[in-house]
């Protein structure tokens, strides 16, 4: 009680302190949760990623993409080590996508038996999410909420912007089940049977293109998966090297790649929040060591009464402790106010941002309490070392 | 019996030729229950002398006996706690805590010093009593005059139950009517506790109302007179001014 009646009688100089703080935290909490989001994004990307080798054409990206014609598939199924190889094809699920964070909302294809091999295990949470027939449709929870959609209704899929061009197509399907949660990717994922998403792909083509193409003979990539014990780096080097006209990427190099990308990432947002951070121990500091000042008199008194270096060190380091505690408090506070906000305005284009967990935010509020014991400590042993008769005596 | 004795005290600020003998060699001994002034021009020694019996400054040489306890030789941890169970403290300023109220102010010593709480606080109702503030002992320093804030820190000084009361300029700072009723408040508690007080003061209305006088010059004793025929009017004029009430 006493501490907080010391810091109300400095009310201004302490407000100006514990904002510091305040914005301090607040920017690591924000900053922390769209860290903690994109890790969980990079996380599934990884677990999916790694358990099998990913095919696309020879002039894709990382990430697969352009167009494989489907006689690869036998090719590459016939290699030596590959258990078995499952046509994958996707497109955009809505014509205006906003890809900003995450790949955004897309079409997938079925690959019915590909879950004996996969790692990355997706379960429905309505209605079922396997074996799809034509004109069905399993959404992800983010897509099916976005859309507001579930089990039993209709869906033209890719959504049709608002103005549609004249060469725009979709197709009408039934919402069959919707899958649990897995705050990753397959959240914005549209299921489809193989056939429909072989034509989405073609549909998503230049108009120029697509009357060129017969759809079902093109996939946009193959997922390869190994016989047990195969290397499957080794194995994408051999796709390569016996396949031509397509990329195997090795799953080593691409988790690296979501790895280094999550590293830099969390880096970066972590970085400017601890710069914040430190400008704020940086003013806890100098407002300690204007209150040891102002309080000459007040600490004398109190060793000519008895208190002990210790029993000074304990009441200011347990003031800017305090300091440190409101202002992280207030914080989180506005750092959960501002996730949650920024979370719902952009829900509606399944945009989901930041990711505030109990860890980060326990994390936050410890760090903003050792931020505040620490930048008390010189402030705290400069008070303790007073001597009391000059203390006293002083104006 | 002496519960003080100040042998050879000697305290020097600097060295060489710049060195300031502050105190330079006082020898006092003090009975248990005296009342006392240290009287003396600025720069007499007379707060640097106080300074070194309330154990906030270590001696240059010399030894300082309070209750036996040879305090030279102990370590600050020990002075702190010696401070806290045997010496009570009145300052010119008042030196309340602004951040805490009267009886809170009253308590201090005990955060410190430790000891019994719940007959602590029964003690400073009575103090609070004595001091007639029972019904002011909630208010904070700023809710208080300079003759409130005064009587609150002698109830500190006393909340310990200490051998030894140290006043330095206890009337400094309050008009001349309240500076009356604060000496003899002062020497009503001297009186009924037993406790010896050292008053070091400018204030002559004051010096000459205790039962005895020590004049410093120089850092050296000059004079030590007892006064017990002034007392005795004292003690007279204390009863007539009860009850009291400090303005």
């Amino acid at each position: 009680m006493e501490i907080l009646r010391n810091l109300w009688r400095r009310k201004l100089r302490n407000f100006l302190t514990i904002s510091g703080i305040a914005i301090g935290i607040m920017a690591f909490s924000t900053m922390g949760a769209m860290a903690e989001k994109n890790n969980k994004l990079i996380d599934g990307g990884v677990k999916y990623f790694s358990d099998h080798v990913t095919v696309g054409d020879s002039t894709s990206g990382q990430f697969g993409g352009g167009l494989i014609p489907t006689d690869k598939i036998a090719k590459v199924a016939a290699i030596d080590g590959v258990a078995a190889a499952f046509p994958s094809a996707g497109a955009p699920a809505k014509a205006e996508n906003s890809g900003f964070f995450g790949p955004g909302d897309q079409i997938i294809g079925d690959q019915p038996g590909s879950e004996k091999y996969s790692t990355f295990k997706l379960t429905a949470k309505t209605g079922r999410i396997d074996h799809l027939q034509n004109g069905e449709v399993a959404l992800g929870s983010d897509i099916a909420k976005e859309l507001g959609k579930k089990v039993g209704d209709t869906l033209y899929l890719p959504v049709a912007p608002k103005v549609a061009r004249a060469d725009f197509v979709n197709h009408k399907f039934t919402v069959v089940g919707v899958m649990e949660k897995t705050l990753t990717a397959p959240d914005s994922f549209a299921v489809l049977s193989l056939h429909d998403a072989q034509r989405a792909l073609g549909d998503s083509l230049p108009p120029a293109v697509r009357s060129q193409v017969d759809s079902s003979k093109l996939v946009s990539g193959i997922d390869v998966y190994g016989k047990p014990g195969v290397n499957l780096d080794n194995l994408a080097k051999k796709i390569n090297a016996q396949v031509p006209g397509v990329k195997a990427q090795s799953p080593t190099e691409l988790v690296n790649a979501f790895k280094q990308f999550s590293l830099i990432f969390s880096a970066i947002t972590l970085g400017a929040a601890l710069l914040a951070l430190i400008v704020g121990g940086l003013s806890v500091v100098n407002t300690m060591l204007m209150s040891v000042t102002e309080r000459y008199r007040e600490i004398g008194l109190k060793k000519a009464v008895g208190a002990k270096t210790r029993h000074i060190i304990r009441e200011f380091l347990s003031e800017s402790v305090v300091i440190g505690l409101i202002g992280g408090s207030i914080g989180l506070a506005l750092g959960w106010i501002i996730t949650t906000s920024i979370n719902a305005g952009t829900a509606s284009q399944n945009l989901e941002l930041f990711l505030l967990t109990p860890t980060l935010a326990i994390g936050a509020l410890l760090f903003s309490v050792v931020l505040g014991g620490l930048a008390g400590v010189i402030p705290a042993f400069s008070a303790a070392r007073l001597d009391p008769v000059t203390a006293l005596r002083s104006q | 019996m002496a519960n003080i004795e100040l042998h050879d005290l000697k305290k020097i600020y600097g060295k060489g030729d710049r060195a300031v003998h502050a105190v330079d060699g006082v020898n006092l001994s003090i009975d248990n229950g005296e009342f006392i002034s240290i009287v003396g021009r600025s720069g007499s020694g007379k707060t640097t002398t106080l300074d070194c019996l309330g154990l906030l400054l270590r001696p240059t040489s010399g030894k300082i006996i309070i209750d036996g306890v040879d305090t030279s030789t102990l370590s600050n941890g020990k002075r702190a706690e010696f401070r806290s169970r045997k010496i009570g403290f009145i300052f010119q300023g008042f030196n309340l805590l602004p951040s805490l109220n009267a009886l809170d102010n009253v308590l201090l010593p005990l955060r410190y010093g430790g000891g019994d709480k719940k007959a602590a606080r029964k003690r400073a109702n009575e103090l609070f009593e004595e001091i007639g503030m029972a019904d002011r002992m909630h208010h904070r320093p700023t809710q208080l005059s300079g003759g409130e804030q005064q009587r609150v820190a002698i109830a500190r000084a006393l909340i310990n139950q200490p051998s030894l009361v140290l006043g330095d300029e206890p009337t400094g700072e309050v008009d001349t009517e309240t500076s009356q009723k604060l000496i003899a408040l002062m020497r009503r508690l001297n009186r009924e506790t037993g406790v010896t007080f050292i008053i070091v003061t400018h204030d002559l209305d004051l010096s000459s109302r205790t039962d005895r006088m020590v004049r410093l010059k120089d850092g050296r004793v000059v004079s030590d007179e007892p006064q017990l025929a002034k007392s005795e009017i004292t003690v007279a004029e204390d009863e007539a001014a009860e009850p009291v009430a400090v303005g």
